[in-house]
């Protein structure tokens, strides 16, 4: 069985070539390109183009659907895949990768991209590129669709490295962007179930004790379930240690001031020391949901009120003297230092005196 | 030091419920330990948290040495509880157990106990480093648990929480937030953890989610032994559990209540199954009080409290005696909803703010999350297939009881999520997962059980026993 399954394996890959091209066949049509050890450094032009072409034999596009592209960055801003096909004349047709599978090398699928059938043999990569910044291409290669390659391709976004966002609290894909990629519980359901229905017509063709089938399909189970987790546990592990080179060995002030909050618990730490008593009311405002929230959870104790949907600060009658006014920025309201007033409306001034004063935001006192 | 002080009020949280249990549980009851480990962290949590709401009742400043002196004074107490008291004849009921037998054949039982066991350990130790080197990552918990919990533990005291509008209008004695009529009981279990340290932690601030992991696991291993599974099955199921990815997730990035509902929720329904299978009264207590606590974690605990009733009825009167009686609730509550004025409050929301009607829209999020997604691994796949098998184990009415309340909450579940204002949180992603998480590890017991049930039933040697 085991033979039968790597035969089929080796047929679906010898099935069509790899074309592979190295640095030295690339050449440089947008931008400038020096050969060097490490591939062709390849400089963009004033705007942060480049581009490159490459050429060979004819190569079927529809059995041919998986880029590598070799270079020495995670991702430049934008790649371009442009193609000539040799079908009703010569056309020319440009693909930009939405996102890759992968970097490193950066690897993308062009199956079911529009037009990417026919025949061609003349290629280019084109690049964006920030401001002055160069890049290393080392090779590109065409590799056929085969099973091996989508295999290879789901056990890394299976359990590649995906360090922690925001948004990683609400759910967890599998993959390693979502809406993207193959999910991993869809194909273990799938070949469990397979193996399941296997199991069942083993029996009811030889009738063996119900006993064996139900200790097999415990068994079955319990081997899908661990091989799934330990896609998860894998990538745990990466996240662990990703963790631990951006914060291990630090004190808790020096994780908070390395992590994003940083800006906003140093602000919340400078501001705190002036507002007197303890126990008035601060109002805190920005633009950005997320820089008021994490002010607001910095500057505890204190009485804050932080409202995310609707009006950011109350009605100016609602204030009182002595209460405080913390705006974050990016922030809409205005601070008139002459006047010493607020512009917390069109036509609305708050009498406020100013009392800290950062990059990240200020602190207002409201006068009588 | 900080660490000492931490074990020190660990030790401490669990002292009562733990003095008490182990008065009452009969020492010969499979994964005893387990059993007093899980619900003694659960129970002491809420226990002190209970306490230091007397405390500031009674206008006392919280304070470790006040809290702990006085809970330790508690654990005393329990001790004095005479042997007459101690329900023991309640045990005597447990030769309901599965007939035993060995677990699985001898060395790959062990084999198999010792690679879950080695992944439990793992997993346990990566989630327990990443949580407690990361400073406060969850916007909830920056937007109100931990927030809240940071409140009082730097005030000594719990304020009144009331809404803005409110807020605006009164003195600065009391406070806001966007959330002031949730629970607090998360709260303040993190600010009895950060009393304990004597300062707050942003990253031991997340400390309490391990417990509640801990707590979680231990309750299902050893509920899962009291209804008749040997070590290396418990284990599994165990392990099967604690590998749950959105689980996972939840204790790395700590922050939001869900954990601990799941906790409350399992410890409710599994004890109630075991009572329905050995009529213990120390699981009727523990089924009761986890249903109770189910509500001061969060609102939705109330939705879970009530698909508690109808199992706790089906196993009193049986099938037969309580379709009447469900059919008449079903009616009731249709005509409540139909009748009851939109402003009527239920579980912290009006039912007019969460406009009911039917919104399609939730359908393919709900399948997504429990079917497509990696949140739950295969087990959603696995409870469709045990759901039908029930009709296979026709007499096990206690499995039929908590199988109904899962029906009960999940249908709840799809309810919120494709009939109120919530299909915002499934259509989002953001509070789809959250809500399924309080549910899973009690459908994972459920799924357990039935496998279980039905190999005992085919004659498979998967039980505990006695042989």
């Amino acid at each position: 069985m085991m033979r039968l399954f790597l035969a089929c394996l080796a047929l679906t890959a010898m099935a069509a070539h790899a074309r592979e091209w190295g640095a030295d066949e690339l050449q440089v049509e947008i931008g400038s390109g020096k050969l060097g050890a490490s591939g062709l450094v390849l400089t963009p032009d004033a705007s942060g183009r480049a581009y490159v072409t490459f050429k060979g034999r004819y190569i079927d596009l529809n059995s041919h659907t998986e880029w590598r592209i070799e270079t020495d960055t995670e991702r430049p801003w934008e790649t371009f895949i442009v193609w000539q096909t040799r079908q009703g004349g010569d056309s020319l047709y440009q693909y930009k990768i939405p996102g890759p599978m992968r970097y490193n090398p950066i690897v993308v699928s062009t199956q079911g991209v529009k037009n990417w059938q026919g025949n061609a043999r003349e290629f280019g990569l084109g690049f964006r590129l920030p401001a002055g910044n160069q890049l290393t291409l080392r090779g590109v290669a065409l590799k056929p669709h085969s099973i091996v390659n989508v295999v290879d391709n789901w056990v890394y976004d299976w359990s590649s490295l995906k360090p922690w966002q925001a948004y990683d609290i609400n759910l967890y894909t599998g993959t390693r962007r979502f809406g993207e990629g193959q999910h991993p519980v869809t194909v273990f359901a799938a070949a469990s179930i397979l193996a399941l229905t296997l199991l069942f017509l083993w029996w009811l063709l030889h009738r063996p004790n119900a006993r064996y089938v139900l200790a097999g399909a415990g068994a079955l189970v319990l081997t899908a379930w661990i091989a799934l987790d330990l896609f998860w546990q894998v990538r745990l592990w990466k996240q662990l240690e990703n963790t631990q080179k951006t914060l291990g060995g630090k004190s808790t002030d020096e994780r908070i001031r390395s992590s994003k909050d940083g800006a906003m618990w140093q602000f919340a730490e400078s501001v705190k020391p002036f507002v007197s008593p303890m126990d008035s009311r601060v109002f805190v405002a920005s633009d950005v949901d997320s820089k008021g929230l994490v002010a607001t959870y910095y500057l505890t104790p204190l009485n804050t009120s932080w409202n995310r949907r609707g009006a950011l600060l109350p009605d100016a009658n609602q204030f009182r003297a002595g209460d405080y006014i913390a705006l974050i920025k990016p922030t809409a309201f205005v601070y008139l230092p002459e006047k010493k007033q607020l512009r917390v409306a069109e036509t609305v001034h708050l009498p406020v005196e100013q009392v800290f004063s950062s990059r990240e935001g200020a602190l207002y006192k409201v006068l009588p | 030091m900080m660490w000492v002080n931490f074990s020190i009020a660990v030790l401490l949280t669990c002292l009562p419920i733990a003095v008490i249990l182990a008065r009452t549980i009969d020492p010969g009851t499979p994964g005893r330990t387990a059993c007093i480990l899980g619900y003694s962290l659960l129970l002491g949590i809420v226990g002190i948290t209970a306490l230091m709401r007397i405390f500031n009742l009674l206008n006392i400043p919280l304070s470790f040495w006040g809290l702990g002196g006085a809970w330790a004074a508690i654990s005393l107490l329990a001790t004095l509880i005479p042997r007459e008291a101690r329900p023991t004849r309640d045990t005597a009921a447990m030769p309901k157990l599965a007939p035993s037998v060995t677990a699985l054949p001898g060395k790959l039982g062990i084999f198999i106990t010792v690679v879950c066991l080695a992944l439990i350990a793992l997993r346990l130790y990566s989630l327990g480093l990443e949580s407690l080197l990361r400073p406060t990552f969850a916007w909830d918990s920056k937007q109100h648990w931990g927030l809240v919990a940071r409140e009082i533990f730097e005030l000594r005291e719990i304020r009144q929480y009331i809404g803005r509008i409110d807020w605006l209008e009164g003195d600065s004695s009391s406070y806001t937030n966007l959330h002031p009529s949730y629970p607090l009981t998360v709260p303040l279990t993190q600010a009895w953890f950060a009393l304990a340290l004597g300062v707050w932690d942003e990253s031991a601030a997340g400390a309490p989610w391990l417990l509640f992991y801990v707590a979680l696991g231990s309750i299902f291993y050893a509920q899962s032994r009291i209804a008749g599974a040997g070590i290396p099955l418990a284990t599994v199921g165990t392990y099967m559990l604690l590998s749950l990815p959105y689980l996972n997730i939840q204790v790395a990035l700590p922050g939001y209540a869900d954990l601990f509902l799941a906790c409350v929720f399992l410890g409710a329904v599994s004890s109630l199954y075991n009572w329905g299978n050995h009529q213990a009264r120390w699981q009727l207590g523990l089924c009761a009080a986890c249903a109770v606590i189910c509500v001061t974690v969060k609102q939705e605990g109330f939705f879970w409290l009530l698909s508690i009733l109808p199992a706790v009825l089906l196993i009193r009167i049986g099938w037969r005696r309580s379709l009447p009686v469900f059919a008449f609730a079903l009616v009731l509550v249709l005509l409540l909803l139909f009748f009851l004025p939109p402003t009527t409050v239920i579980a912290g929301q009006s039912l007019e703010a969460i406009d009911l009607r039917y919104r399609p829209a939730g359908w393919q999020p709900i399948y997504f999350s429990l079917l497509v997604h990696d949140n739950w691994h295969l087990l959603v796949y696995l409870f469709l297939l045990a759901l039908p098998t029930l009709f296979v184990l026709k007499d096990d009415l206690p499995l039929h009881a908590i199988g109904l309340c899962l029906l009960c909450a999940f249908g709840l579940y799809v309810i919120l999520f494709i009939a109120t204002d919530r299909v915002s949180g499934a259509v989002t992603y953001t509070a789809i997962n959250r809500v399924g998480l309080q549910l899973m590890p009690s459908v994972a017991f459920f799924t357990l059980q039935v496998f279980s049930s039905l190999a005992n039933q085919r004659g498979m040697t998967l039980s505990s026993s006695n042989n």
